[in-house]
């Protein structure tokens, strides 16, 4: 007979709801791939300092933290790893174990259920209950459909101080999984609770069934916090080493800037403005170069607009503006040909899923898939598609009663303020930025940040139509913001595969014509930049057909390289960069702190755009580190499920979010250099700290070495780096 | 004469491309030569078809007219899909481990049907047999995830070349010939096995669970084998139907495993949430559907579905990364919905031995059939589409499938056109009036089963972990 525990269990159930608190702040946010959003995959541990939350998900998940030649350069199994029972002792079994949790994790989500997931999962497997009753329940029932009376039934094994990491490590090896739960569910915090649960029930009754002693947790969490330490501290010296290659990059970057005292006076025939992504910088740069008149700007790409849009006939509605942000403007836009009616969906839809009618169906249509597939795939288009269909376009319903003109005159002026323009030429050409492409699941990682992983071009044409407005402009007077009447705005779209600047109205005359020739000079220029540095195996030769060729052909998987390679934010005016070649790794803003006395507009730059970008850079910094738990893996062998929401390798495991392999990695190097963002202002000491004072949580991820922060002055030309909350020379002697 | 010398011709240069993309050679790696030489060779076959259908008359060894000309549409068919497949691999497998391998296992497929299909001499049959199964085990077995599965595709690789081998022997030996047209009526153990055979690789009930280890290669790999190896052996049983279906036993065969197939895929085709393993179960409920056709003696519709539903399986495995169209898992009514799928289905093939007294002309008992098709899609009606949408799609695919109906009507001795046009015109019949009845599934609603089902049902996860199904309920 087994003696009555003494204790009734190790810990309570508000301490075990804290610690799952804590485990759920680790998760980080998802969104279903057609939104596409960037995600920091350590968002939640922001406040956190960056070499405590890595040396965490070392020591306690499978994941890799560090690049892979900082990983090196340590002696290896220097930075050991505390992983939970099955995990450590039988990897193969892992592999089932998972596999039987995400089927039914799987199922769970496809069948939305009143039951919450826990209670099916207990319902469902009689079997392993059984068995754990058997052994765990001594004298006490923990074991129950109450998730968090099993968890404290199984985590009586173990000691208090050790719970959190193992059943980080639990929640580690499904948090795709999790993740999806969690923003299925609004974040609600019993979700994780329970898949934990779910997960040490499957631990515990692996270590039952397999004759291993319940005792080994305790022995293998024993010296969890040790080895804890000794990671962090390997792990702050490895920083220091990625911390001295940043500043060689912040040295180069430092060098190239240039301090133009006498501001030559050239007649500025048309501006240009871009988004801040770093391939707006080259084509920025061949742009100027092609026609000097022409001046560029920076702006976060949505343009101020936080848009959603909608297509008539169709349910479906994008939304074109940051995940901070939510939309109060809603614009309709007409189908056209190449875009597939709701209707058209619904019937091939309804029948191609009926019991019966399929097999019809099927018989019906199949002659003609396969002659389109055919077509796709052997014929070439002069082209990419996707732009003309945005040409067709127009905006039907853009003021629509809830959204008063004054509301569209705020948003103007804040989008007039953000680029910091004083002079307003005759033509300013808004370019949003898309990148084209087809049979790419993942192609929301290669259009707009700004723009929820949707074309800039949206956002470009219904900001030209309210700024050309006579009554948006009339209301702009009164904020002390006078547009020239001369002054025209003209949508365009960057096509970032091929790099083709089109203007989507089709209201240009002869006057543009030196303007327009000199578009399409800088495009076949970065074409040809970009194209020395992207491998792809095609027949054609000629640059121009490579690159429509990848706009439109259905097999590439590949691209673009996309933000790959992204290390630096230069928040100034245009004058400090242009005379250098930034290589496309530079997120640039228009600022300008003459204009900005107390740091309000920094202030909005630091919530919006700054922020943005630290995700964008974490991202391509996690899915390069270690694609296999923060990337979504080789494109070849992923696939869809759950409606085109997630992706997963092959036919089981689970949910990847992230970056694929060949978005970060050139065959098996990696093309991405994992680099921390360096944040450079032009904007003096003063300014820079009011504005981080009214942006704490910006504050925060410079503080705690998530970003890097530094400072252009431009008095004396110094470069001031920010850190332990004080400025220091950047690159000391 | 001039014939042969002609489909001699189109056969060697599908033979030269190929053999060059088997060997991985400079043209066929680095040059669109290649490519086109495959359209070119497809195209020939095609025409070659039109050809036979309408002069029927004998090309190589195979002295059949419905055999030939099939086999050509079918290498047709095969051409063109491994030209996309190499086309596509060329950019879509640049720096990845599968590079050059899977385009190798690509042409040693399409050579083995090559094989397969050019003649009714049995010990070529069996070698390419083998030679097909060689490759596709290769693909199989690559970096396996599951064991289980591997063993599952052995078994039905050794069973089928074991029967044909074993009918091989038997004609030999009691019939003394070696030409499968040439075995006489009676030849029904020699037949039976040959049949069951092709039965075991056409993704039928207890053997297609091979096809979910496919998912793990790249995707022009699952295309090729759901457009062209999968189905292969339905085609020589519709191409030598006077003899294989002649026989009782094959067709009792091909109607249980057809509707044992059609059953188990499409319960799980209405829950199921990855994209990929919803194409597999629907390409196993086709096939299940392709047998019954068989079995029950539609031949001629056999071979229409087979090769449209080839191109659409091809199209969707190569666009599998485009989102697929929005799928309703039919979530509230999973269960429901299946059930009554499956409820109907198992009333279907009641009703079978009354509607198919095995002859193989029976327009009545067809359309009585569809009849019977036509009231349960009216129940079970989910949305409603437009006319005049589905009139547009409806006339655009009615051309092109009367145009090959035409051709084949010309070859075909016992199936009349008629009877496809029935099957068309009662389909678009039953739209119209889902039409017009649109409301009927509200009350339908099942929901009393639901919720006892919910209640009551106990399955174990770990049962599920092998053969990857989803557990609902």
């Amino acid at each position: 007979m087994s003696e009555p525990c003494k204790e009734m269990s190790v810990i309570s159930q508000n301490e075990l709801l804290s610690t799952i608190n804590c485990l759920y702040q680790r998760i980080p946010p998802v969104w279903p791939l057609n939104a596409g959003i960037a995600v920091n995959p350590w968002h939640f541990s922001s406040n956190e300092n960056i070499e405590g939350t890595l040396a965490y998900w070392q020591t306690f998940s499978r994941a890799n933290t560090l690049p892979h030649d900082l990983h090196h350069s340590m002696s290896s199994g220097q930075l050991k790893k505390v992983l939970s029972v099955v995990e450590f002792y039988d990897k193969s079994a892992l592999t089932t174990l998972n596999q039987a949790l995400f089927d039914f994790y799987g199922a769970q989500v496809v069948n939305e259920n009143k039951l919450s997931l826990y209670d099916r999962w207990y319902r469902n497997n009689p079997a392993i209950i059984a068995t754990l009753k058997s052994k765990i329940d001594k004298g006490i029932p923990h074991i129950s459909s109450c998730y968090l009376s099993t968890l404290q039934g199984l985590l009586n094994f173990i000691q208090p101080a050790t719970i959190e990491p193992l059943l980080f490590n639990l929640l580690t090896q499904c948090f795709g999984f999790a993740s999806y739960l969690a923003y299925k569910s609004q974040r609600n915090l019993h979700i994780i609770g329970e898949l934990i649960c779910i997960r040490l029930c499957y631990e515990c009754h692996y270590i039952i069934t397999h004759d291993l002693d319940l005792k080994l947790w305790k022995q293998h969490y024993l010296q969890a916090n040790v080895i804890l330490t000794k990671n962090q501290r390997l792990i702050k010296k490895a920083l220091k080493q990625l911390e001295a290659k940043e500043k060689i990059y912040q040295q180069s970057i430092a060098r190239h800037l240039t301090f133009k005292t006498d501001v030559s006076h050239q007649q500025v025939k048309a501006q240009a403005i871009f988004c801040i992504d770093p391939r707006s910088e080259r084509i920025r740069r061949h742009l100027e170069q092609a026609h000097p008149s022409i001046k560029t700007h920076g702006v976060a790409g949505f343009f101020s607009i936080p848009l959603s849009v909608g297509f008539t006939g169709s349910k479906k509605t994008l939304s074109c503006l940051p995940a901070i942000l939510s939309s109060n403007l809603h614009a309709t836009l007409k189908p056209t040909k190449g875009v597939e009616s709701q209707l058209t969906k619904n019937i091939k839809k309804t029948i191609s899923h009926h019991p019966f009618l399929q097999f019809q169906f099927i018989e019906m249509t199949g002659l003609t898939d396969g002659l389109a597939l055919l077509k796709a795939t052997f014929s070439r288009k002069k082209t990419s598609s996707k732009v003309q269909v945005i040409e067709a376009l127009e905006v039907a319903n853009k003021f629509t009663d809830n959204v008063k003109t004054n509301e569209l005159v705020n948003l103007a002026e804040s989008f007039l303020r953000s680029t910091s323009i004083t002079d307003f030429t005759d033509d300013i050409y808004i370019f949003g930025h898309q990148s084209d492409g087809d049979n790419n699941a993942e192609i929301a990682h290669l259009q707009c940040g700004a723009c929820g992983g949707q074309s800039g071009a949206y956002n470009a044409t219904v900001v030209c139509e309210i700024l050309n407005s006579t009554e948006i402009r009339k209301g702009l007077v009164s904020r002390g913001l006078s547009l020239p009447e001369t002054t025209q705005f003209i949508p365009g779209v960057h096509e970032t595969v091929t790099d083709n600047l089109f203007l989507t109205s089709d209201t240009i005359d002869a006057k543009h014509k030196d303007i327009q020739a000199s578009f399409i000079t800088a495009s076949s220029v970065a074409r040809k930049e970009k194209e020395a540095s992207l491998p792809s195996r095609q027949f054609s030769k000629s640059t121009n057909q490579r690159a429509t060729e990848r706009s439109t052909h259905l097999s590439f998987v590949r691209t673009e390289w996309g933000l790959a390679r992204n290390a630096s934010f230069i928040i100034g005016p245009r004058t400090l960069t242009q005379a250098a070649s930034l290589e496309a790794r530079t997120f640039l803003h228009d600022y300008d702190h003459h204009l900005d006395k107390d740091g309000s507009l920094l202030q909005s730059i630091f919530q919006g755009p700054v922020l943005v970008t630290s995700w964008i850079n974490l991202q391509y910094y996690a899915s390069t580190v270690d694609n296999q738990v923060f990337g979504s893996g080789n494109k070849v062998t992923q696939q869809v499920i759950l409606n085109g929401d997630a992706i997963i390798q092959g036919d089981g495991g689970d949910i990847r979010f992230g970056l694929s392999e060949q978005s970060v990695f050139n065959a098996s190097t990696p093309y991405h250099e994992p680099l921390r963002l360096s944040v450079f202002i032009a904007a003096p000491q003063k300014v820079i700290e009011e504005a981080l004072s009214k942006a704490p949580e910006i504050l925060q991820l410079f503080n705690n070495g998530w970003l890097n922060l530094l400072q252009i002055s431009c008095d004396d030309h110094s470069i001031k780096r920010w850190s332990g909350c004080q400025w220091h020379s950047a690159f000391p002697e | 004469m001039a014939v042969t010398v002609v489909s001699f011709i189109i056969f060697f240069i599908s033979l030269v491309a190929h053999l060059s993309q088997f060997f991985g050679l400079e043209i066929a790696r680095n040059k669109r030569f290649n490519h086109w030489l495959l359209l070119l060779s497809a195209l020939g076959y095609f025409l070659l078809f039109i050809y036979l259908c309408l002069s029927p008359s004998n090309i190589f060894f195979i002295y059949q007219t419905l055999a030939s000309a099939l086999s050509v549409l079918f290498l047709s068919l095969a051409n063109t899909v491994s030209a996309i497949i190499y086309r596509f691999n060329h950019n879509y497998l640049h720096q990845s481990e599968f590079d050059g391998w899977a385009d190798r296992q690509v042409a040693a497929c399409v050579l083995a049907i090559h094989a397969f299909l050019l003649s009714s001499y049995l010990p070529l049959m069996v070698l390419a047999w083998l030679a097909l199964g060689i490759p596709v085990h290769k693909i199989v077995s690559y970096n396996l995830r599951s064991n289980p599965v591997k063993w599952q595709h052995a078994i039905s690789f050794v069973l089928s070349n074991t029967c044909l081998l074993l009918a091989t022997l038997i004609a030999f030996h009691q019939y003394h010939t070696l030409w499968l047209i040439e075995l006489p009526k009676s030849a029904n153990l020699t037949t039976t096995l040959i049949g069951i055979s092709f039965i075991i690789r056409c993704a039928q009930f207890p053997f297609y669970r091979w096809m979910f280890e496919l998912i793990n290669k790249p995707t022009t790999l699952s295309a090729l084998m759901h457009a062209g190896v999968i189905n292969l052996g339905s085609l020589a049983m519709i191409a030598y139907a006077s003899i294989l279906l002649a026989n009782p036993i094959n067709q009792w065969l091909c109607l249980l495993f057809g509707l044992l197939t059609i059953i188990e895929a499409n319960h799980h085709l209405n829950t199921e949430y990855r994209y990929k393993h919803r194409l597999v179960y629907s390409t196993a409920a086709q096939m299940g559907f392709l047998f019954v056709e068989l079995g029950l003696g539609f031949t001629m519709l056999a071979s229409i579905h087979l090769i449209a539903h080839a191109l659409y399986k091809a199209n969707r495995f190569i666009y599998a990364a485009n989102h697929p169209l929005s799928v309703k898992y039919h979530q509230p009514t999973s269960l429901s919905l299946s059930l009554y799928n499956s409820a109907f289905i198992f009333l279907f093939a009641l009703m079978l031995p009354i509607l198919s007294p095995f002859s193989l002309s029976h327009t009545i008992h067809y359309s009585a059939l569809l009849l019977f098709v036509v009231i349960i899609s009216l129940f079970l009606y989910e949305q409603v589409p437009s006319v005049k949408e589905w009139l547009l799609r409806f006339s655009g695919s009615i051309v092109s499938f009367s145009f090959i109906a035409t051709l084949l009507t010309y070859s075909n001795q016992f199936t009349p056109f008629e009877l496809s046009y029935f099957h068309y015109y009662f389909f678009t019949l039953s739209c119209f009036i889902a039409y017009v009845y649109q409301s009927t599934d509200k009350r339908l609603s099942l929901s009393y089963w639901r919720h006892r089902l919910t209640n009551k049902s106990s399955t174990s996860i770990k049962n599920d972990t092998l053969n990857r199904v989803p557990n609902y309920e």
